[in-house]
């Protein structure tokens, strides 16, 4: 916001600047004996084109790309503002486009890569004592099937 | 068209930049008093225009060799002036050492007989 204002001042400045060349050119001819309007006339043809003199003294402010960026953004709102019909059919099909890859994408994530609430769930396992022989209420002490999953984790 | 006028100022920007800084050499002065200066002290040889004048002011400010004040006029104007700072002072001793140089060393290739009588 400040950045603009300082724009708005530094381009109201260069006019100012402009005016005043322009009419000290002037009001040097009428000294010399030109009518108002043959002075107005002689000083502007002298000065040459003030869009481009504005713009080439510009050029060294250095924003010109931030300033082309900024023209070409309300060009294209413009252009979008006068085909309503043309922005509502591109506005529906991107947002159906996006939306609906977005919805699809959430979906498969969900579903498949990443069902679980925990983080890292690519790395669980789920592991299974099984008794081959003898009785297997004996066997199950859970102290020493902690310890041969530790390490097997190792 | 645009292409025209940045190689105009191209072509002078070296020297250009030296007149304007000797003009500010004098006093204070508004663009066009900088125009009507350079053009009065080179005997109207020379018509700086305004397309290759503003973006020079505007660049010597930036470089901190100019700076600029606004004043009010006798018609009740707000009118940019421009100063030479101390930057723009040495900036233009060794702009005007570089022109002398450079002057020199034509005038040594257009005559080259007269500089070997002279050293």
């Amino acid at each position: 916001m400040k950045l603009w204002w300082l724009w708005r001042k530094r381009e109201k400045e260069l006019e100012k600047e402009i005016q005043h060349h322009l009419q000290m050119a002037a009001s040097d001819r009428k000294e010399r004996g030109a009518t108002f309007r043959e002075a107005q006339a002689e000083a502007r043809r002298e000065f040459g084109n003030v869009g481009l003199v504005r713009e080439v003294t510009r050029d060294v402010w250095g924003s010109r790309w931030l300033r082309d960026v900024a023209e070409d953004a309300r060009y294209g709102t413009r252009m979008l503002l006068k085909n309503p019909g043309f922005t509502i059919v591109v506005i529906l099909s991107l947002a159906l486009g996006i939306g609906a890859t977005t919805a699809m994408f959430s979906v498969v994530y969900g579903v498949l890569v990443n069902p679980y609430p925990y983080a890292n769930s690519d790395r669980m396992v789920h592991l299974t004592v099984q008794q081959t022989r003898g009785n297997p209420s004996l066997s199950t002490s859970t102290d020493h099937n902690c310890n041969s999953f530790g390490r097997l984790d190792r | 068209m645009n292409e025209r006028y940045r190689n105009r100022i191209e072509l002078l920007q070296g020297t250009l930049d030296l007149l304007i800084l000797q003009t500010l050499l004098w006093g204070r002065q508004h663009g066009y008093g900088i125009s009507q200066a350079i053009r009065a002290n080179s005997g109207d040889l020379l018509q700086v225009d305004a397309g290759s004048l503003y973006p020079a002011l505007h660049r010597l400010e930036k470089q901190k060799w100019i700076c600029a004040d606004w004043k009010i006029s006798e018609n009740k104007q707000e009118v940019k002036v421009y100063r030479l700072t101390a930057a723009g002072r040495k900036q233009l001793m060794r702009e005007r050492s570089r022109w002398e140089q450079i002057s020199d060393a034509i005038g040594g290739v257009l005559n080259p007989g007269k500089k070997e009588s002279a050293s």
